[in-house]
């Protein structure tokens, strides 16, 4: 399983790439993990005329800490932020996702916006981008631009990025909880076995205050349709809830309302249903006994 | 950690039963391995291949022109061309009218089926060719259901054989209408063993080069298949003579499936048609849609005759096997079975029809156990439907069933005899292992909690040896009874000994096991010793290691070749001393006079006799210390009777698996609470290499009992092609497994060892499945398929 | 055809060179240009494991890298790993000892797997080594006898 004949350009500068890209009239692919186009690449399921590596552009392996947010270069690696002091503090539904990604090896070359920017619905990172609208910095021969993640996925493996642009980073916004409230969150998945794309993935993030009431909450769910799914009803009724987990149910039954998920070789779309519901129900008391673990908060 | 347990007075070895290195292992962890794909010639070219898109379709034209204009390019060759220059492919059933050949005909038979052949000088180079070869194609129905292919309406996939019926034949052993009439009680069951296959990592490879100069062709490839060489020869029009196979190629993995016949025959017509050396790596895609090399595809229906007790008197059972498109040898995995037909069971008589059908999918081929495991697996789920019936737990109807350790030789109806056993101690053994109570406890705790937990149980035989005389049980043409394998031992001047073996390794320590077995007989250490791979022209007969054969008849062979020599050291020892033979003894590894003291004449001595000292030797006595011995399969040499009464494999190896499962109530996910087995193979020659034979074995069980599964669409396009659709376990979904090792020699054998190369594989989708419907039992459910998805699961419990 | 590239690669301490198509994986590099061919493909979409090696230290699968990316890299193989190619390391000699291998095709990919990991973590349980060899496939031993090969590895590390 060989590719077909491409040509190869590792550029130094933005400008090279973004040339190269303009210049290759749409046939041209950005490598950067590769853990999703090289299979591809083999199987001649892509073909390429060019492949821009993106690997040696300056400050695309920044993973940076700022006050509002945490951004990832286009070359930073799933294991280094799998590994991030950062992440794990100030995004720990990514830090609970990441060891679902693949498997090792493939998080020590994939990339945390490669991830993102293949839109695969089943996949891990998108939904948690999702979950926590995250920004898709993009630039292009019009210059910069940024998406949101919810515009930046049209449908199953399609974004709203030309081929003469590039993902350069992706931030996400990272606000801390409300004064007294606990952040906690939860992520799961069911895949035939582990380290494989997901059949279902659920993420919850809830920020708890102290009386016990939600004051924020992320819910989304992946592997049920062509995009990853955020859960705003969901989300809508434990901010009401004055009792939340007394509110679990209707999420769950809220969430049933607004999925839609296909069926194929792998799952019917009655399972991924059920099985969606059984795994939200399942984040959400995880996060729950999560923020009511901290102490003094029980 | 293996426990082992011998009987009661077994003879105790110096080598054989110890821990030692395996002697291969060395080169691998180097990465020092010699694999096909890692041998290379000068002007080495490259092969791929051009594939059918669909199912069914005649084949109108092949356009190469445009591929052949590629630099580096050095022809195309399509399936008329090869057709018209070589002879078909062996096909063992009575199947004249089918033609199997490495390239499509008038049509393509399957998706994925190899219709055009390309030569380039480099594989990439190949594929872009291959993508340039234009075929029209006009679509034919396609027939993809083995019960649809039966009918008489149904598209038929061959246009010389009416019918999609290539086998069919009822066998009666015993008196079935009558242990049927007697008994009080029968229940029936329909199984589905659906198709999945062993998978290595290693695809197959094969190099071959014709050489004009010394009209000999050389063939180095990833190979495990019996007759080999010939039926390479055959297909190409040219004497065996004239094929020489490279059996020193270390095989990645094959476990039955690496018959690479057509892959072979087409290297081989390549670098003859184009006069150069030729390789063909196939890559995963080809592999796992178009090599042929799929396992099983079954449908059974078993009917059983039983008393109050649950004593099963009588079974009848039918197997439909889904062949693909062409049959090869496959149809025979339904024949193996025969001699194991009952089990470890006392079951008195047998009917069993046996149907095999082709359709428009990949073609089968032997895999691990050749077709013991979906047997074993439609009996022992019937056993435990038994138990349920007359309300017993299933070891206790297991226990009333076994055939008693006393009865050794047991015939069994269909006529092979049981070597040894001893099944209710292994049985035994095994839930010791397991701590049946706890976790009989545990699921009970886990039950009360609302959850779903199971446990499971199978006691399985495992044939071993190798007697492939079901070849003339399902067609009389076949009239071979010889299954032998040879070794050649030498012990050059100085004493050193090798020895040489005529097969390709694919990770069963053949070396280490010949080694070891030749350094007990010998009084010699093991390490000392070398066993090369000879090939197919150094006159060794070979059955290739298929059917857990080796330690058996290449074992025996080795000893027999080692008692030669120690016969023909004793007479020159006797000649030196000037005594009569049967006056001298061995004494470890040195020859002495019988009786008190006297003097000894060493091993190295003989040596340098033997060769250099020719006025030292008896009178007559040819020079050297070399021998062969051909092992012919203990107890084989005899046709099947005009009713099916047949003497399959000699030896029958055992072992009782006890596993417990839980099911996620939510995602139907199934998980290992623990895995514990108690194995007997007799005599153990090394316990790392039987521990992980089994171990690997289970695995490969767990693979098809819950994730493994060939899936077709309706149009035929095969849709489980990449290794993220065809699900291989990892570390994690393998459970660290508890074994204990029980030894009951089998009196056939010059040591008493019998067969592991299939263990653990044939029992383990059994006990699985038995977890999973214990599991499900609360529900009043079970399932009576494998592989068990957790969709399928999910729905069960609902 | 387009132009071949010059790809020079540190491989187990030695400059290697050679010129080659940019679609030609690290994994084909090596074994066909270089002749190292301890390292295997199993699958060519990376999911086997097979085919993995080291780049700059860190363990990735080389059947979906191709050679250009790594120009300039340091590449460790299986051949790589024993001191001089004849002496087993301490990892090769667990694997031998506790036969965690059968045909050895997985092989190179376990060790190379299992050193990165000893690297990182000196002393794994069972579960974290089943984690860092969960992408890592083998047919023939049902993964056992490799997890019990990298705990005596660890034992025997930590002894010296």
């Amino acid at each position: 399983m060989k590719p077909v004949d491409f040509r190869y350009v590792r550029p130094r500068t933005l400008d090279d790439a973004l040339g190269e890209l303009a210049r290759a009239n749409g046939e041209a692919k950005v490598i950067a993990g590769g853990q999703s186009l090289g299979p591809l690449l083999n199987m001649r399921l892509a073909r390429p005329a060019l492949l821009v590596d993106v690997n040696a552009l300056p400050g695309l392996d920044a993973l940076d800490e700022r006050t509002e947010d945490v951004r990832f270069g286009a070359t930073v690696r799933q294991r280094d932020a799998e590994r991030s002091a950062t992440v794990a503090r100030r995004l720990p539904l990514m830090r609970d996702a990441l060891p679902f990604v693949g498997h090792v090896h493939t998080r020590n070359r994939g990339t945390v916006v490669g991830s993102i920017v293949h839109a695969d619905p089943t996949a891990e990172l998108p939904l948690v981008a999702r979950c926590l609208d995250a920004v898709v910095e993009i630039v292009g021969p019009r210059g910069r631009r940024e998406v949101p993640v919810a515009d930046f996925y049209l449908g199953y493996l399609t974004t709203d990025l030309a081929p003469e642009e590039l993902v350069v980073a992706v931030r996400f916004p990272a606000p801390t909880p409300a004064a007294g409230a606990v952040r906690a969150t939860a992520f799961t998945e069911m895949a035939r076995r582990e380290g494989d794309f997901a059949l279902v993935a659920a993420a919850a993030q809830l920020d708890v205050a102290r009386d016990g009431r939600i004051v924020d909450a992320r819910l989304g769910l992946a592997g049920i349709g062509g995009v990853p799914v955020r859960l705003c009803a969901g989300e809508e009724l434990l901010r009401a809830a004055a009792d939340p987990p007394r509110a679990f149910g209707a999420v769950v039954a809220a969430a049933d309302a607004a999925i839609d998920p296909d069926g194929d070789l792998h799952a019917t779309a009655a399972y991924r249903r059920s099985v969606a519901a059984t795994l939200l129900g399942r984040v959400l008391e995880t996060a729950w006994r999560r923020a009511r673990a901290v102490p003094g908060r029980g | 950690m293996t426990v082992t347990e011998s009987p009661p007075g077994a003879r105790t070895h110096r080598f054989v039963g110890k821990k030692r290195r395996p002697v291969e292992d060395r080169r691998f962890v180097l990465g020092q391995g010699r694999y096909a794909a890692d041998v290379t010639l000068p002007h080495l070219h490259h092969v791929a291949v051009v594939t059918s898109p669909y199912a069914h379709a005649r084949i109108l034209n092949i356009d190469a022109s445009e591929a052949l204009a590629l630099p580096g390019v050095l022809g195309v060759v399509t399936g008329r061309e090869l057709r018209s220059e070589c002879q078909p492919l062996r096909q063992y059933i009575d199947i004249p009218e089918i033609a199997w050949f490495p390239l499509a005909g008038e049509a393509a038979l399957y998706a994925g089926e190899w219709v055009a052949a390309v030569v380039a000088t480099d594989r990439a180079l190949a594929e872009d060719a291959a993508e340039l070869v234009r075929v029209d194609y006009e679509e034919l129905p396609v027939v993809l259901d083995p019960e649809r292919a039966m009918e008489a309406d149904s598209p038929t996939v061959h246009a010389r054989h009416p019918s999609n019926v290539v086998y069919q034949r009822t066998f009666r052993w015993g008196e079935v209408e009558r242990d049927f009439a007697a008994a009080p009680h029968r229940l029936a069951a329909r199984y589905r063993w659906h198709r999945s296959s062993t998978v290595p990592i290693e695809t197959f490879s094969v190099v071959a080069a014709w050489n004009a100069g010394t009209n000999l062709l050389d063939v180095w490839a990833s190979i495990q298949m019996p007759q080999f060489p010939e039926q390479l020869a055959q297909s190409l029009g040219i004497p065996p003579n004239a094929v020489r196979v490279h059996f020193d190629v270390d095989v990645g993995g094959s476990y039955g499936v690496k018959r690479g016949i057509k892959h072979s025959v087409l290297t081989a017509y390549l670098s003859r048609r184009f006069g150069v050396p030729v390789k063909f790596i196939e890559d995963r895609l080809e592999h796992m849609r178009g090599s042929d090399m799929h396992g099983p595809d079954r449908i059974f229906d078993v009917e059983v005759a039983f008393d109050d007790d649950g004593v099963v008197r009588s079974m009848k059972m039918r197997t439909l096997d889904d062949e693909g498109a062409y049959p090869g040898r496959s149809p025979l995995q339904m024949g193996k079975p025969v001699g194991a037909i009952v089990g470890p069971y006392t079951i008195g008589s047998v009917q069993y029809e046996a149907i095999a059908v082709v359709t428009n999918k990949t073609g089968q081929v032997a895999v691990r156990g050749f077709g013991q495991a979906p047997t074993n697996f439609a009996l022992e789920l019937t056993m435990d439907r038994v138990a349920a019936a007359v309300g017993i737990d299933r070891f206790e109807l297991r226990r009333r069933n076994f055939i008693p350790p006393d009865a050794f030789p047991y015939v069994i109806p269909s006529g092979t005899p049981y070597d040894s056993g001893d099944y209710a101690v292994v049985l035994e053994k095994a839930t010791r292992c397991a701590g049946l109570d706890e976790l009989l406890r545990w699921r009970d705790e886990a039950r009360a909690q609302g959850r779903v937990a199971g446990i499971g149980v199978a006691s399985c035989l495992e044939p071993g040896g190798g007697n492939a005389i079901f070849e003339a049980l399902f067609n009389p043409k076949n009239e071979s009874t010889t299954f032998p394998e040879g070794c050649q031992v030498k012990i050059d001047r100085t004493g050193a000994v090798s020895a040489q073996i005529g097969v390709a390794s694919s990770g069963q320590g053949h070396e280490t096991l010949v080694s070891t077995m030749l350094g007990e007989e010998f009084g010699i250490e093991p390490d000392a010793i070398r066993v090369i791979h000879a090939d197919s022209l150094a006159g060794l007969p070979s059955q290739s290691p298929v059917a857990s054969r080796m330690a058996i008849v290449l074992g025996d062979a080795a000893i027999g070749a080692a008692h030669k020599l120690k016969a023909k050291m004793l007479r020159i020892a006797a000649h030196r001393l000037g005594v009569a033979p049967e006056d001298c003894v061995w004494d470890g590894d040195a020859v002495r006079r019988a009786g008190a003291g006297g003097a000894a004449v060493s091993w190295a001595e003989l040596a340098r006799i033997a060769h250099v000292a020719y006025h030292l030797l008896p009178p007559g006595m040819e020079p050297g210390l070399q021998a062969q011995f051909v092992q012919q399969v203990q107890g084989g040499g005899t046709l099947p009777t005009a009713e099916g009464v047949v003497r399959m494999y000699p030896c029958q190896s055992f072992s009782a698996h006890v596993v417990a499962v839980e099911i996620d109530r939510g995602t139907g996910k199934v998980s290992f609470h623990s895995y514990a087995l108690a194995h007997d193979c007799g005599t153990v020659i090394n316990p790392d290499i039987v521990r992980g034979m089994v171990l690997g074995g289970i695995a490969h069980g767990i693979g098809a009992a819950l994730y493994e599964r060939f899936v077709y669409d309706e149009h035929g396009q095969l849709l489980t092609q990449t290794f993220a659709d065809y699900m291989l376990p990892t570390t994690h979904e393998v459970p660290h497994v508890e074994m204990i090792e029980h030894e009951t020699p089998s009196p056939l054998t010059t040591l008493g060892q019998k067969g592991v190369g299939e263990g653990g594989y044939m029992t383990t989708p059994a006990a699985v499945a038995s977890a999973i419907n214990d599991a499900l039992a609360p529900f009043g459910t079970r399932i009576a398929h494998v592989p068990a998805t957790p969709v399928e699961l999910l729905e069960l419990l609902a | 055809m387009t132009e071949l590239q010059r790809v020079t690669v540190t491989v187990n301490g030695s400059a290697r060179s050679a010129t080659v198509a940019p679609r030609r994986s690290l994994a084909d590099f090596l074994r066909d240009d270089l002749a190292l061919t301890g390292t295997h493909l199993g699958c060519e979409h990376g999911i086997c494991g097979a085919c993995t090696v080291l780049v700059d230290g860190v363990a990735m699968r080389s059947c979906i890298l191709y050679a250009v990316q790594v120009d300039g890299a340091e590449v460790t193989t299986v051949e790589g790993l024993s001191p001089d190619g004849t002496t087993l390391s301490p990892l090769q000699d667990a694997f031998v000892a506790c036969h965690g291998l059968q045909c050895g095709f997985c092989t190179p990919g376990m060790l190379i797997a299992a050193t990165a990991l000893l690297r990182e973590n000196p002393a794994p349980t069972e579960a974290e080594i089943r984690d860092e060899l969960g992408g890592n496939l083998c047919r023939c031993t049902g993964y056992q006898q490799i997890v019990e090969s990298v705990q005596l590895a660890a034992r025997r590390l930590a002894e010296r």
